[in-house]
């Protein structure tokens, strides 16, 4: 008996460390899913496991770098996070070699190569999951998710606010210390945290309309918002499913520690639709989409409304803006949405689509990119797909951006991390690992609004018991 | 012959709630069924189980799931009910409860049936009381009577309750206060301040398991009601006529012992028929009719469908028209047309409802009509409006759909191996994914919405329906369904000139649309000669005789009704 344990247990250890035996090899690379194929990757990214495609009893992977670790799966690759911390640690080179046993025989795959960047990417993300539906809207929130791990959790979910909505969240440059975000509805208000203070203020005003998209002056002391009033259209035909547009819109500065939102007609005149403001990188400028206000009666007005990127002189002292607005990039035919600048002052990605601003519904919205030191524009090819391109962020030391993308399905939007080396060429962007690569088939929520952040976000709900702060209105 | 009440009432109740639920009340199951989709995936388990009271959610879920079958769904409902009842009647045992007093325990299981009539009380709650009672009594039936075991057990189950069932933990906690005074009496006071300190507790700790919910649904925990503003006084009633019923079982003297039984019964039976009659709701049942038949287009089932109401809700037009709008007769001629107005009709609100009083059945016609686009919207909207933020397979299955129809085959895809997950929807998943862009091109019913989707864009505006259907019309003049809806809105509508026009291109005209034309040729006073369509003779003198007797009686709707209800002519001049 204690023989046949014995036996038992040599063919048990052995067949675990067991190499399959290559039947053929496949000049092809393995298809998996998600593809993290020749990408490239921070030290400080979750393992990423994948699913072959197609059918096959057994899937054997080897990566090798520095060291070597060897997964075996039923059809998908789970690495052990241990380990792959180890295997990802330095800057380098990782070898993957695949093998799939497919009717009994197994192939061997062209090995494919995940380079590991020495910049290391920013704690996590923060985003909103949302349905990607119309009007209504039920449960969706805040979460956050640590890159170095499948770790999710909670900041805010509307459940605690019933009928409530959650939007615009922002920080500045990532920092949990400076976040702001908007509660629409009964007992809403935008929830500003700077330091240890987090207040809930009351927006509104007699002026203008809601203060919708923020971003954070690199000081902390602004935020900028565009003010909109928006509306949704839906389309009858295959290709295209909804609309967005603003009926009006204007930028307006909030000055944090006054409480105060400073108007400058400047950015509020009736001719123009203003929108999408950022402030760069210095906090001496105010970059935004501009776009000439067209009377909508039929469906081809929507596609007459082409934004052009634009900016401003801003003076962080005193809160005041320039009298000259510069087009730096007028669409060339198409239209500019969200204008993103780099931290460190080079770049201003932005998204570019035949018209409008709302481009998440649009297949053809591509990222774009223009190199402030240059002035040269130009499409991101090695980031685009056939289908949308849409909101981004870039990494507090800049050489990491996230991006939303449908290209999975064209519909559920998903987020994708790149790296940008020192030529401003970026890597082949990969989708956010999850621990169970059929993660995303299952989900029915979109990840919208992905923003970097530099730390774990700590917020406590016992904020919205506090009452709604007024501001004041300082009308240039 | 002597009735055992004991064997005979529990069974004759089980009987009596699968007959109910299978048979008079199914429609309930099937839509309660349509408004979820159980997964059988770790994510869903995990995403269900995460929150206090989840795993009765989860347990709950899956139990739902069975009401595809009603004949199923009845049988488990009965099981759980009669389950309730015999915890309750275990625990009043085990306490040495009065045992004459037997019937008292199938009141709270009454009331839950009765809850279980409104749609929005989920099964949560039930499974919750049960194995709330259940732990107790395995906690009863322990023969140790250490203070120890006794005081970690009821420290300890509170909060394990809670996290397994939500606010039931409540009934655990009164349970046991009853439970160590009326029997366990040793250190009793030690054991009862120990198992109110984990009430303490646990509601201290609660805020931190569960941050964000607001104060009721944390307190409830699992999802016992589909909208968060819960009826949080129902609960607590229900909760307290158990433990009413125990202490009256335990401790009230009766005197008269041998005919209580049988009082009893009948007094119990009186009372829970009473409940249900309240909760019953026919109207719901009907709405959930129509729904079931619309989407499984079993058309002449609606047709046959008997209406009491003599002014039934839109939603009861809406399906009936569809339904005549989709099936003909032996000559190929749209019932719509035949017979239309012998149902009660109200304007153009007969043909569609207004998206913010219904999405579902609203979605149904769009779909038909061929606004695949718009279809998809209103099933969205319906779906995201759900109170419990489930995703039903109602919504998940017609998302499918109108994304393959639409060539939208990746989202489609997307939708169809999450319905592989399902017990009963994973064949039909599994069929859609086979099929090919030339088999979707080929289907009759795919194949055919699939062609008659807009050709060019528009956008669509639900307060202009009828202006829709004349964009889509001009798209496609073969889409006889649009045609036959644009024919309907002009009648609802008494516009006799744009109806007349378009039915030119008719060849065979339907009874109705006879009617309607020849009370145009009265009206305008054309002459037989200068008729541009000829009206069958018993049509004329039908519209001829109507004109007369409105004369004769200086137009007294009521006389007329008489006679002439169910006609276009008796619409146009008094509608419904």
């Amino acid at each position: 008996m204690k023989r046949l344990i014995l036996f038992l247990l040599i063919i048990i250890i052995s067949g675990c460390g067991h190499k399959p035996a290559t039947s053929s090899f496949c000049d092809q690379l393995p298809e998996i899913f998600p593809d993290y194929t020749e990408i490239t990757i921070p030290k400080n990214i979750s393992p990423l496991n994948f699913r072959i495609k197609g059918n096959c009893t057994k899937v054997y992977a080897v990566f090798k770098g520095d060291k070597e670790l060897t997964v075996k799966g039923k059809n998908k690759i789970i690495i052990p996070v241990g380990k792959w911390k180890s295997l990802i640690n330095k800057k380098g080179e990782i070898k993957v070699t695949v093998k799939v046993k497919i009717d009994g025989k197994w192939i061997e795959y062209k090995p494919y190569s995940i380079y590991i960047s020495d910049d290391e990417i920013d704690y996590g993300l923060c985003y909103r999951r949302i349905f990607p539906g119309y009007g209504a809207y039920n449960k969706m929130g805040l979460y956050q998710r640590e890159l170095a791990t499948f770790n999710e959790s909670v900041l805010i979910e509307n459940t605690i606010l019933p009928g409530s909505c959650i939007n615009c969240h922002s920080f500045a440059k990532g920092d949990p210390q400076k976040m702001q975000f908007h509660i629409r509805g009964k007992n809403g208000g935008t929830v500003i945290r700077v330091g240890e203070s987090t207040k809930i203020v009351n927006l509104k005003n007699s002026v203008t309309k809601s203060c919708v998209y923020p971003y954070w002056h690199p000081s902390g002391k602004y935020i900028v918002y565009s003010v909109n009033e928006i509306k949704q259209i839906f389309h009858n035909i295959p290709d295209i499913i909804l609309d967005v547009y603003d009926l009006e819109s204007d930028i307006v500065i909030y000055d944090v520690e006054k409480k105060e939102l400073i108007l400058h007609p400047i950015l509020m005149k009736d001719t123009q639709y203003e929108t999408f403001p950022v402030f760069s990188a210095d906090g001496k400028k105010i970059f935004f989409c501009s776009a000439d206000s067209v009377k909508i009666s039929t469906l081809k007005d929507f596609t007459e409304i082409k934004y052009s990127l634009c900016s401003i002189n801003f003076d962080p002292k005193t809160g005041n803006v320039g009298d000259t607005i510069t087009t730096l990039y007028n669409g060339e035919g198409a239209s500019v949405a969200f204008p993103r600048p780099s931290y460190d002052g080079k770049y201003i990605m932005f998204t570019r689509s035949a018209y409008g601003n709302f481009t998440i519904w649009h297949k053809d919205s591509d990222l774009w990119i223009l190199d402030l030191r240059s002035n040269k524009i130009r499409p991101l090819n090695e980031l685009n797909s056939d289908d949308t391109e849409s909101y981004h962020s870039w990494s507090a030391s800049s050489n990491w951006v996230v991006f939303s993308s449908r290209r999975n399905n064209g519909l559920y939007t998903r987020p994708y991390l790149a790296h940008i080396d020192s030529n401003g060429v970026f890597s082949k962007p990969f989708i956010l690992p999850q621990k169970d690569p059929d993660f995303y088939i299952g989900m029915l929520q979109s990840y919208n609004i992905p923003e970097f952040v530099t730390g774990k976000v700590d917020f406590s709900t016992k904020i919205l018991e506090q009452p709604r702060e007024v501001i004041s209105l300082q009308q240039n | 012959m002597k009735i055992n009440i004991k064997k005979a009432f529990p069974l004759f109740f089980g009987i009596a709630i699968w007959v109910f639920f299978a048979f008079i009340y199914k429609y309930h199951l099937l839509y309660i069924e349509k408004m979820q989709m159980f997964l059988f995936t770790k994510d869903y388990f995990t995403e269900t189980v995460r929150h206090p009271g989840g795993f009765g959610d989860y347990i709950s879920r899956f139990l739902i799931q069975f009401y595809y079958y009603p004949a199923i769904g009845g049988a488990i409902l009965a099981l759980l009910l009669c389950s309730l009842q015999k915890e309750i009647f275990i625990f009043c045992k085990n306490i040495n409860g009065k045992d004459y007093l037997y019937p008292l325990t199938f009141i709270p299981s009454f009331f839950y049936w009765a809850l279980m009539c409104n749609e929005n009380f989920t099964l949560t709650g039930l499974i919750g009381l049960i194995g709330a009672i259940w732990i107790t009594n395995i906690y009863l039936r322990n023969k140790k009577n250490n203070a120890v075991f006794r005081g970690l057990f009821s420290f300890l189950i509170i909060p394990v309750i809670w996290l397994l069932f939500g606010g039931t933990a409540i009934v655990t906690f009164a349970l046991i206060l009853i439970a160590e005074f009326s029997i366990k009496k040793k250190y009793n006071i030690i054991v009862s301040s120990l198992t109110v300190i984990s009430v303490i507790v646990t509601a201290i700790l609660a805020p931190s398991v569960s941050p964000q919910v607001t104060n009721s649904n944390m307190f409830l925990g699992g999802n016992y009601y589909r909208y968060t503003n819960i009826p949080l006084s129902m609960f607590v009633l229900l909760w307290t006529s158990v433990v009413a019923v125990i202490l009256i079982v335990k401790y009230i003297p009766i005197y008269n012992k041998k005919r209580i039984s049988i009082v009893l019964t009948v007094a119990v039976i009186c009372l829970g028929v009473c409940f249900i009659a309240k909760e019953y709701n026919k109207e719901s049942e009907n709405i959930m009719f129509y729904i079931d038949h619309v989407r499984s287009r079993d058309w002449n089932g609606i047709i046959k469908h008997k209406i009491t109401d003599k002014k039934p809700s839109p939603i009861f037009t809406n399906s009936i028209n569809l339904a005549l709008a989709m099936s003909k007769n032996e000559e190929g001629v749209s019932l719509l047309g035949e017979r239309a107005f012998k149902y009660y009709q109200n304007g153009l609100i007969s043909l569609i409802s207004k998206p913010e009083n219904d999405w579902v059945v609203s979605s149904e016609i769009l779909y038909n009509l061929g606004f695949i686009n718009e279809a998809q919207r209103y099933v969205f909207e319906a779906m995201v409006i759900m109170p419990d933020n489930q995703t039903g397979t109602f919504f998940i299955t017609r998302l499918a759909e109108t994304n393959l129809i639409a060539g939208r085959r990746r989202v489609a895809e997307k939708y169809l191996h999450i319905l592989k997950n399902t017990l009963f929807y994973h064949y039909w998943a599994k069929e859609r994914l086979k099929m090919s862009e030339d088999d979707v091109n080929s289907d009759p019913i795919y194949g055919h919405l699939r062609k008659m989707q807009p050709k060019t864009d528009f956008l669509f505006n639900p307060d202009e329906f009828v202006r829709m259907l004349k964009i889509i019309f001009i798209q496609h003049p073969d889409n006889d369904l649009v045609r036959d809806y644009l024919l309907m809105a002009f009648l609802l509508d008494n516009n006799l000139n744009d109806f007349a026009s378009l039915i030119n291109s008719q060849k065979t005209i339907p009874h109705q649309y006879q009617e309607a034309l020849a009370l145009l040729y009265e009206i305008n006073s054309i002459p037989s000669k200068n008729r541009f369509i000829k009206i069958e003779e018993p049509i004329t003198k039908e519209v001829t005789h109507f004109i007369e007797m409105y004369g004769k009686n200086s137009g007294d709707a009521s006389v007329l009704a008489k006679y002439f209800w169910g006609t276009y002519c008796f619409y146009y001049t008094f509608r419904y």
